[in-house]
């Protein structure tokens, strides 16, 4: 699988403008009249996980926040995965003039986050292949594994593409695309533009999260420079990103209140994929994460990262500052029941903060203007 | 009562009860009970009242003058036996008018020398809120009076004056009779640097070489931890010339010590209940009240297992 990890002196590695020159002019010319159109605005139902809701209850909800769209990012999403539920969800979701981008998880048999439950990754693609078709959704998104995967990655990479390969007659015949997602650490944009096109660009895209490339030394503008062709569908989150003792520390936070040039972010998503839905994923309450790049061990994982790709995240880094707003922090794992309560509480606000700072300070969405 | 009895559960020593507000009721009859069970479950008490300048922004005007305010506070900390008093003379917002707060507090308290005296109680200013640094403090005590003033040396308050806590303790050390110990996260920011109150060992403050100091300067002061968590970093925007207005005075040595804290420190990274401005939900404030007990009771262990402080949990 060597031919998807980038050698010394591959195209992987052009420049930035000469990248923009030859891959967005396509996607500009593509894209010129949409320019002046909004893009649509959803939320990822993982946004807001703690409050245990299903399918009708998260598509009221988003009609209520007069939303364009939604990510039911996995299965459980769903009430029920019999036919004759996702026919409802599928009615009930046009009736609330809600699109539905539909999910799964981890589709890598090597990777540590894989779910053995599922039994093949080409069973469960296709399970969530069925799920998506049957509420109308045209994207599935998944993810290969996350940063524990690194040291292994280009086997991880390898029975990736072999799981999307062995599923491509079937996407293309539902008409669906399946959108790998850059998902917590496990990928750099590079190695993800490398995946799509081994597996096939014309079923195979991008679920671009703006949060995860934190966790792999990238600054999120790059990811979508690199991935902005791509791109299906979204998690769009904002970074508190600053330096450390170690090297430098991230943390996610809501919209508006990190480090990422959101506005700069915007405008050039506008020009590469505007007909993306913007799917905010805001996950607030976990503590900074250290990024201990000064540490020579750190980079064993990340052998091929051009210099200048992490000098952006430098950049970053040495302009940012942690956050330093109220947010009820505690962690993936277990709670008390106040603290618990609180975080539910939480994940609501920093959601529908969030949203409206993409509608009023972004000017994303369509249907919260009429 | 309540709190005593927390206390002694917790195999302490000592307690403050900075506030009147701590107690049931001020008749003496019930102060008297108080003495009586702290006497029972041996714990000895430190009291305290707010803030005694009349000048300050925190000052209560309901308290009348600073001269009754100060005999009630003292009457109160005899009557439950006692040593110390612990007071303020105000916050961050009395430092463009600082000097005449500091004449003022000075006067109230030589008006109640001879009541301090004669009641055994030494009154302890706190360096409280951002009002003052350690050098302001020891030279507010030696003007009001040594014999009777002291320091209530608070560990936290320290970030808001861009004093590393450690001069704070070799300043006021030989002054202490009572404290508020907790520890702080500083770092640098773009604007300066920030700070973040945390549990005892959460933070940046050597506390190994601040405890190794505390038993040189003042090993008989009770060390009262007073653990604040839930807010959120505050920004000490030393970069910028304006903060400097209000401290005119400070030594560049005693302020590179801060630098050197901060450029050391990175901010704090665990979880954390933080409360936003104003009124916070239900569900918020039930979280914050389960964190206070959470925090202070690691933070007490911290103190007891790590650094060594504590008598009575020894057994």
């Amino acid at each position: 699988m060597r031919a998807y990890l980038p050698r010394r002196d591959t195209k992987v590695q052009m420049l930035r403008r000469t990248f923009l020159q030859s891959t967005s002019a396509a996607a500009l010319a593509a894209v010129a009249n949409a320019q002046s159109e909004s893009i649509p605005l959803g939320f990822d139902s993982f946004s807001i996980r703690d409050l245990g809701w299903k399918d009708i209850r998260l598509i009221d909800y988003a009609a209520r926040l007069k939303l364009d769209t939604i990510q039911l990012s996995s299965l459980n999403d769903y009430e029920s995965l019999e036919p004759a539920h996702l026919a409802k969800v599928k009615d009930h979701a046009e009736r609330a003039g809600i699109a539905i981008d539909a999910g799964i998880y981890t589709i890598c048999e090597a990777s540590t986050s894989w779910n053995p439950k599922e039994g093949s990754a080409t069973a469960y693609l296709h399970k969530g292949l069925g799920v998506a078709k049957a509420v109308g959704s045209r994207v599935l998104r998944c993810a290969m594994g996350t940063r524990a995967d690194r040291p292994h990655l280009e086997h991880c990479m390898e029975m990736t593409v072999k799981a999307l390969q062995s599923v491509r007659s079937e996407a293309l015949d539902l008409g669906i695309r399946i959108a790998v997602e850059n998902h917590a650490g496990d990928m750099q944009a590079r190695e993800m533009k490398m995946l799509i096109e081994a597996a096939g660009k014309d079923f195979v895209g991008s679920c671009l999260d703006a949060g995860n490339p934190l966790w792999a030394i990238e600054d999120p503008l790059l990811t979508l420079e690199t991935l902005g062709p791509y791109v299906v569908t979204t998690h769009i989150r904002d970074t508190a990103v600053f330096e450390h003792p170690r090297g430098a520390a991230v943390q996610w936070v809501a919209l508006g209140d990190g480090s990422v040039d959101l506005r700069r972010f915007v405008e050039l998503y506008k020009k590469l994929c505007p007909n993306a839905a913007m799917q905010l994923e805001i996950i607030t309450g976990i503590p900074p994460d250290v990024v201990p790049y000064l540490e020579p061990r750190f980079w064993k994982v990340f052998p091929h990262t051009p210099a200048w790709e992490f000098a952006r995240f430098l950049q970053l880094a040495k302009s940012g500052h942690p956050y330093i707003g109220p947010m009820v922090i505690a962690g993936w794992g277990a709670k008390s029941a106040a603290v618990e309560t609180a975080f539910q509480e939480q994940q609501k606000m920093d959601l529908e903060r969030s949203l409206e700072y993409a509608k009023k300070v972004l000017s994303v969405g369509v249907r919260w203007r009429s | 009562m309540q709190l005593l009895d927390y206390a002694a559960s917790l195999q302490l020593d000592t307690i403050q009860l900075s506030g009147l507000g701590d107690y049931e009721s001020l008749e003496p009859a019930h102060l008297a009970k108080v003495k009586d069970h702290a006497a029972r479950v041996e714990i000895a008490i430190d009291a305290g009242i707010g803030c005694i300048c009349p000048l300050s922004k925190g000052w209560n005007p309901r308290e009348g003058n600073a001269t009754d305010y100060l005999l009630k506070g003292l009457r109160v900390a005899h009557a439950v036996g006692a040593p110390s008093m612990r007071c303020y003379l105000g916050g961050g917002a009395d430092r463009p008018n600082l000097e005449r707060c500091m004449e003022v507090t000075i006067q109230a308290l030589r008006s109640v020398r001879a009541q301090a005296l004669d009641l055994g109680v030494r009154i302890a200013i706190e360096n409280h809120s951002g009002d003052t640094q350690a050098r302001e403090v020891k030279a507010l005590i030696e003007e009001a009076g040594k014999d009777f003033v002291g320091s209530c040396l608070d560990s936290g308050n320290p970030m808001w004056v861009v004093e590393d806590p450690l001069v704070t303790l070799e300043t006021l050390g030989p002054y202490v009779v009572t404290t508020h110990i907790r520890d702080s996260a500083v770092c640098e920011h773009p604007r300066g640097a920030t700070a973040q109150w945390v549990a005892l060992g959460d933070g940046s403050v050597n506390f190994h070489r601040f405890v190794g100091l505390y038993r040189k300067v003042c090993p008989n002061a009770g060390m009262q931890l007073e653990i604040i968590t839930g807010r959120p970093p505050a920004v000490l925007p030393y970069l910028e010339p304006d903060f400097w207005k209000v401290f005119p005075h400070m030594p560049a040595w005693e302020f590179a010590r801060f630098v050197e804290l901060a450029k050391s420190g990175h901010p704090y990274m665990g979880p954390m209940v933080i409360g936003g401005p104003g009124e916070q939900s239900p569900a918020i404030k039930a979280a914050l009240k389960e964190q206070e007990r959470t925090d202070l009771e690691r933070s007490l262990e911290y103190a007891k297992k790590v650094l060594g402080v504590g008598v009575r949990w020894r057994g």
